[in-house]
């Protein structure tokens, strides 16, 4: 008895040390769940979210469970743990905590300074919290906006995001993002990392690349507007619909082409007057137009596989508007994939079409926005992506478990609902791509067809959700049609496009490439969301088409076959079949044009004209273009000029102000020559959604030739010659006197050969992004460089010579540029190169072998971060040691030479004579440049032998 | 001895505390874990304590303003404002926050207090910059100060009218924006920037995303769709859908701030396996912001039109395609309408620009759909919607800008005072050269002397009769004799 008194005596004296952490724990678990309950139950409002106190403080008795039971088991991040995710270190003082966490959501938009450390580099930043949902700012792990300070960059960028996960299985978004970037659609990069905050383990992570300038220039995309369009939460705007498609003028701008005023829409102003017109094929027409269809339709196939409706009519858009392709196309951002919100219930199959916008709306109206996107699926399918995304997907999950272990923040808190949720992930996601492939690529199908209706017409039902490429008709010998026409019925008329010049008759059967597909009917399928966007199904619905076969005999039809790819599958042949209206269904064919237009004569352009069709331009043509006036051609040119009757581009009259451009844009534009022109007196163009800043422009097409011109006298606008996205050869090509530069090239591959750049105020030729090769050329008295090449370019120039120029060639900013047998000789600088842009992690590298370098003010220079080097040249001068670099805000600093001159003297007979192999950092251009590469004379010095 | 006492009742008492608090956290831990209808009702409690304290001082305001206590109720409302103090956009408190401040300064208007009204619509700007509302409120406040004006111009317009960074600029066609900035630009003598305005308005598209209802006998039980009709080249609209689920209501709400005429709006149906449509026929049909005028629906520009139709017979489960078709005339917003046909109409209509023409046009189309409605009563009943004709007025322009009219009104045997609404909005201008009763005959069986009529939301100016307000309207009684009147002709001009 005495005993069991002590006992409890002793007991009841130590008592404290299991109730003072008892109580300890209790009051912080009582604190940490009234402060929680008070700000986001009480205070704030985070609909559609909802705190209870009951949830709010069953999941801070977890997470104090969790965080102690890591601290006690010693469970912290080890090298050896199994996971490979990089470490993002951040350090951010109490006080900036307390400031970010004092007024919740509104504190923490507002930057406060901290550092980070990632991959051994430390640097300053800003921090703030980011995202419109308590969920990312309401819980125990925030995201992060970073941003650096100008001039650092992460990894190449400069504002980046650590985002917590929305969901239990955590990667939704992170292998949304690696999905979209399998389908070649412009995404941010997203990786998994792990997060320590002030030195302690915070949580798993992605890091997310924060849309800007930077991401389109990762895509190789010239920088351009790209819109945000958001209307949820903070920036819903009351009083209006708060539909993003109804409002252009409501989207912000995360990077913009500052050509335009900022505040500039125009063309979203033009998308939102095509949505808001009548869907016809006029609008859909127009809608191709503006968007990248191929884009959209990559864009679709992902949310398909990843069953998304998170870009709505309210937001999550991102659309990149290229001003030089004169296309939208989308950005991925916030899809969330496969989020268990999205899944189908019960029985219910997986959506194929997702349509959560009035954009989705029309564009499954769109035949040919249909037939990119199958095309895309299959080619997933086909190409086996499928495996290798779920293999990669089961690696990051992988990781992310592993990283999950240690979190003490994880949310869920429990690791079993954690595993079970990507283990219900996983499974959802191959049901996904199991149902997606079964419809899309192996998909039962109706097709039908009966002749008879009349004696040249074959009437064909189309129920698939695979459309096709031709339709094939076998006849019981050689038919041979006088014209074949394809008839759909609408609003009770007959439509009929032509499509006689695309047939194709062979012994005894006729091809007609028209890509039929499915008209997709609109469910109204409640699932139990009150919202107007995300109940909308499609069902395919047998859809009615008419080839008329004038001067064939249909009674000789033996078969009709649907052609995908290489093979056939056989139409079934009825006696009667329903014509239906073609009602939700628009440009099904839209023949190209393929007849030829030929101008020929004096042609006065006395307005800015588009050309649409395909242009022959004869022998001894004069343009003569009034001031201002342009010519947009919009298809293939083929400019016949010869050296007695060349073709001519010239002002109206002598003295007058400038002309506007002669463009060549868009793909249709492709294969265009021009031969033994003149152009003279233009100088460019632009109008809210177009831009052209040269006298002659050629953009997005390839195979442009351009021989034997002349081009001179441009005015007000940059450039004389601008490329972009485009494949050209320039051959035998005068520009002279340039107002700025003579030749530029942006994002484009080029050849330019045997011709001459004489004063140009600029540069001769200024490359950006661009692949080329520059053979036999001469730059002459430029103002700047002769050649100019930055921002990741690749050159090999032979042969060139270089005299009396600013620069004889400047490189920079991540550019590789070789020269042999070349000439640089009475310039300022033979040759430059630096960093000049601060995204670019190097400068540019420059390589000059066997060539004369003789007679300039100064020899070759390059910074800290670039390389110039002289090869078995014939050098005369000697290397500065130190130089100004020269910026272009007008600043300069003091750097120390790093050019080289290696086995170069002043004799003009070369030290080695053996061959000179293909510079393998210039592996991408062997292609292109190796046979002219292989004319290089290593017994030379210079272009003279 | 004592010492060691004390501390040891001391140490006593730390453990009991300690003990305590450890079996009060660990018994609201099994509170949480057992008993979670007790945490809920806590849970209710506190929001419930959160907000009714507010709730009740706004219900005693509104005691007050029940009372015509005004000044009570101005001063119960700046205490509660007070109360709440700063509030944002995403917290709980908003809705009352923007009640109270609402009417505040609805209360300091009215007390000509125009310096504290002004004050309240800035705390409510702070609480939503992105509010149109709000945005709205405080501009026509600031315009109402020419010391002001410029401010409001900033707001509405930014630096500039295009490009600019106001409201104009981002809702170019929101009436609550666009209608009160041009009235201003109007007055400031600003007639090419109101021109711009209000051409930038006009020429915006309408929106087209209409949302489809549907219920079965509940109507809690209502299920949503979306989509975009499609007006066919025979200029009928039509929507098309499939449903599974039984109906017997069907709703439309076409697109907000949609203006058009659907004329012989009807619903037919496929049923799955069939070729045909079939007509629904439709037991009850209503309507809300939209009118309806015998089987034809205008929308003329206003949020939220609504028109809900019953189905005769309901529809069981099962599939079948459903299609709404009515025949389509696209029209101006009434807004706009009213704006080209106000005083300042022939002014912002002349031009040789784009947007002169365009609002000539628009003059044009208002003067065409003018329309007057006419209704009459007899002693002792009052003025009642069964008791109206909507007569339009085919208005033909005349070259001073307005228009030129000649319209019979057949009426009704049984009245005693005739109340004629012009309906054309404000500041339109009347004259009305000759208003006459005739017989069924046609023939002319006495003038109505209008010097005699009452006038509402009207004045006399010289021989016209000048709207004040968008619900201008003249009555007189029958004249004497006029027993056989069956036909009132008004002829005259308006501008």
């Amino acid at each position: 008895m005495n005993s069991l008194r002590a006992a409890l005596a002793a007991s009841w004296r130590w008592s404290w040390i299991v109730t003072l952490p008892l109580v300890v724990m209790f009051v912080h678990w009582g604190l940490r769940t009234g402060r929680q309950f008070s700000q986001f139950a009480l205070r704030i409002d985070i609909a559609p979210f909802e705190f209870s106190l009951r949830e709010t403080g069953k999941l801070e008795f977890a997470h104090l469970m969790r965080s102690l039971g890591l601290q006690f088991s010693g469970t912290v991040p080890r090298d050896d743990d199994g996971c490979s995710l990089r470490t993002v270190e951040l350090f951010l003082g109490d006080e900036e905590i307390a400031a970010l966490d004092s007024d919740l959501p509104y504190s923490g938009e507002r930057n406060q300074g901290g550092r980070l450390r990632f991959q051994g580099t430390d640097y300053d930043v800003s921090l703030r919290y980011r995202g419109d949902t308590v969920l990312h700012w309401g819980y125990f792990k925030k995201s992060f906006r970073v941003t650096t300070k100008k001039g650092q960059l992460v990894e190449g960028m400069r504002k980046f995001n650590l985002v917590v996960s929305k969901t239990d299985e955590q990667l939704n978004n992170h292998l949304s993002y690696r999905l979209a970037a399998r389908l070649g659609l412009i995404t941010p990069t997203c990786e998994l990392v792990r997060v320590f905050l002030n030195g302690k383990y915070h949580g798993l992570y992605e890091l997310l690349e924060q849309l800007e300038e930077g991401t389109l220039r990762r895509h190789d995309r010239m920088p351009g507007d790209l819109y945000s369009g958001e209307l949820i939460m903070l920036d819903s705007v009351e009083g209006t619909t708060n539909r993003v498609f109804e409002y252009p003028r409501l989207w912000t701008k995360v990077a913009a082409n500052n050509h335009y005023d900022l505040a500039s829409r125009a063309p979203l102003e033009r998308l939102h007057a095509i949505l808001q017109s009548n869907p016809d094929e006029q609008g859909l027409a127009a809608l191709s137009q503006l968007l990248d269809l191929d884009k959209f339709a990559r864009f679709s196939a992902l949310e398909v596989l990843t069953q998304t409706q998170h870009n709505d009519h309210r937001h999550n858009w991102r659309l990149f508007w290229d001003p030089w392709r004169l296309r939208f196309e989308p950005v991925v951002w916030d899809i969330v994939g496969w989020h268990e919100s999205m899944r189908p219930e019960g029985q219910n199959g997986v959506d194929l079409e997702i349509i959560s916008s009035q954009l989705h709306e029309w564009l499954h109206m769109h035949a040919g926005f249909l037939r990119a996107r199958h095309q895309h699926l299959e080619q997933f399918f086909r190409g086996g992506h499928d495996d290798a995304f779920l293999a990669e997907a089961e690696r990051e999950l992988l990781q992310a478990r592993l990283a999950l272990r240690t979190d003490p923040n994880a949310m869920p808190q429990d690791d079993g609902a954690i595993a079970t949720a990507m283990v219900d992930f996983t499974a959802f996601v191959r049901r996904v791509f199991r149902e997606v492939e079964a419809n899309y690529v192996k998909g039962q199908e109706s097709l039908r067809y009966c002749a008879g209706a009349s004696t040249s017409a074959i009437d064909l039902e189309v129920a698939t959700r695979r459309p096709m490429d031709a339709v094939e008709f076998d006849f019981d010998g050689t038919q041979v049609p006088t014209g074949v026409r394809l008839v759909t019925l609408r609003d009770g008329k007959e439509h009929s496009i032509d499509l006689t010049a695309q047939s194709a008759v062979s012994t005894s059967s006729l091809r007609v490439p028209v890509a039929l597909v499915s008209e997709l009917a609109r469910d109204f399928e409640y699932r139990g969301r009150r919202n107007s966007l995300r109940n909308a199904r499609r069902h395919v619905v047998p859809t009615s088409f008419r080839i008329v076969l004038d001067g064939v005999d249909v009674g000789q039809l033996r078969e009709v076959w649907a052609v995908r790819g290489n093979g056939r599958e056989p139409f079934e042949r009825s006696s009667s079949l329903l014509r239906r209206p073609v009602d939700l269904l628009f440009q099904v064919a839209t023949p190209p044009k393929t007849q030829f237009r030929t101008l020929s004569g004096e042609v006065s352009i006395a307005v800015t004209t588009e050309v649409q069709d395909p242009v022959r331009i004869a022998k001894g043509t004069t343009f003569r273009l009034s001031p201002g006036a342009s010519l947009l051609f919009r298809n293939r040119v083929i400019a016949e000029g010869t050296k007695e009757d060349p073709i001519r581009f010239e002002p109206m009259a002598d003295g007058q102000a400038p002309w506007g451009t002669i463009a060549i844009n868009g793909p249709q534009c492709s294969d265009s020559t021009f031969r033994w022109c003149t152009v003279r007196g233009g100088s460019g163009y632009k109008v809210p959604l177009e831009e052209y800043c040269s006298m002659f422009s050629v953009h997005n097409c390839k195979g442009i030739r351009i021989e034997d011109c002349a081009f001179a006298e441009n005015r007000e606008y940059d450039d004389m010659i601008h490329v972009m996205y485009s494949e050209v050869v320039f051959d035998r090509v005068t520009l002279t006197g340039a107002r700025a530069d003579a030749l530029d090239c942006d994002i484009s591959t080029v050849v330019i050969q045997n011709s001459a750049f004489p004063r140009s105020g600029n540069d001769g030729v200024d490359l950006m992004t661009t692949h080329a090769l520059v053979l036999d050329c001469t730059f002459e008295g430029n103002g700047d460089k002769g050649i100019s090449i930055g921002e990741g370019s690749r050159l090999v120039g032979l042969r060139n010579t270089f005299r009396g120029c600013n620069k004889g060639m400047e490189a920079k900013d991540g550019s590789i540029a070789w020269l042999a047998n070349c000439d640089i000789r009475g310039c300022k600088k033979a040759l430059n190169a630096y960093k000049k842009n601060w995204r670019y992690d190097s400068g540019g590298y420059i390589t000059v072998a066997k060539s004369y370098v003789g007679e300039n003010a100064s020899l070759p220079t390059a910074d800290t971060w670039s390389r110039a080097e002289l090869l078995d040249c014939q050098v005369k001068g000697e290397l500065v040691a130190e130089y100004d670099q020269e910026y272009v805000d007008g600043t300069s600093t003091r750097m120390r030479n790093t050019a080289r001159l290696v086995d170069c003297d002043g004799g003009g007979g070369p030290k080695k004579r053996t061959a000179l192999p293909f510079p393998s950092e210039l592996g991408m251009l062997e292609l292109l440049a190796s046979p002219a590469w292989a004319t290089v004379r290593s017994d030379v010095r210079g272009g003279q032998p | 001895m004592k010492k060691r006492t004390l501390i040891e009742q001391l140490a006593f008492v730390g453990r009991v505390l300690l003990l305590l608090g450890a079996l009060l956290g660990g018994s609201t831990v099994a509170v949480f874990a057992w008993w979670p209808a007790t945490v809920d009702r806590l849970d209710a409690w506190l929001r419930e304590n959160r907000t009714a304290p507010f709730d009740l001082a706004f219900a005693e305001a509104e005691a007050a303003r029940a009372a015509s206590d005004s000044g009570r109720e101005r001063a119960l409302l700046s205490a509660l404002a007070e109360r709440i103090g700063p509030t944002a956009k995403l917290d709980r408190q908003r809705p009352m926050a923007v009640k109270v401040l609402g009417r505040l300064v609805e209360l300091h208007r009215a007390a000509g207090d125009s310096g504290k009204a002004l004050a309240c619509l800035r705390a409510l700007r702070s609480i939503d910059p992105n509010s149109v509302w709000i945005a709205r409120d405080l501009a026509m406040q600031l315009f109402a100060d020419p010391a002001l004006r410029a401010e409001a111009y900033t707001l509405l317009l930014g630096d500039k009218a295009i490009y600019g960074s106001g409201f104009a600029y981002s809702l170019p066609a929101q009436a609550e924006i666009v209608s009160p900035l041009v009235s201003a630009l109007t007055t400031d003598g600003r007639i090419d920037e109101a021109r711009a305005v209000l051409a930038a308005a006009a020429n915006s598209p309408d929106p087209s995303w209409w949302s489809i209802y549907w219920w079965d006998e509940k109507y809690d039980d209502m299920k949503v769709g979306g989509c975009q009709p499609r007006v066919r080249a025979d200029s009928v609209l039509q929507v098309d859908f499939t449903l599974r689920d039984a109906v017997r209501y069907l709703r439309i709400l076409p697109a907000a701030f949609l203006s058009c005429r659907m004329e012989a709006p009807e619903w037919s149906v496929r049923e799955a396996g069939s070729d045909e449509f079939r007509p629904l026929a439709i037991v009850s049909r209503e309507v809300q912001n939209l009118r309806e005028i015998g089987s034809t629906m205008d929308l003329y520009g206003i949020a939220d039109p609504i028109a809900t139709f019953e189905l005769a017979e309901p529809l069981a489960k099962g599939e079948r395609e459903f299609r709404f078709t009515a025949r389509y005339v696209d029209t101006y917003p009434e807004w706009i309408l009213r704006l080209a046909m106000s005083k300042a109409g022939p002014q912002l209509a002349t031009g040789e620009d784009a947007a002169a023409n365009t609002l000539a046009s628009v003059r044009r189309a208002g003067f065409a759909t003018l329309a007057l409605e006419v209704f009459w009563k007899s002693a002792p009943s009052e003025f009642s919607a069964t008791n109206k004709l909507r007569v339009p007025l085919a208005a033909s322009p005349s070259e001073d800008g307005g228009a030129s009219f000649v319209v019979d009104v057949t009426l009704p045997e049984a009245w005693d005072t005739l109340r004629v609404d012009l309906g054309s909005g404000e500041f339109a201008s009347w004259r009305f050269a000759r208003v006459e009763l005739h017989d069924a005959a046609g023939a002319v069986l006495m003038p109505v002397a209008l010097d005699t009529a009452t006038l509402v939301h009207a004045e006399r100016r010289g021989a016209e009769i000048v709207a004040t307000d968008v619900d201008a309207q003249f009555q007189f009684v029958r004249p004497k004799g006029s027993e056989r009147a069956r036909v009132l002709r008004l002829e005259g001009h308006v501008r």
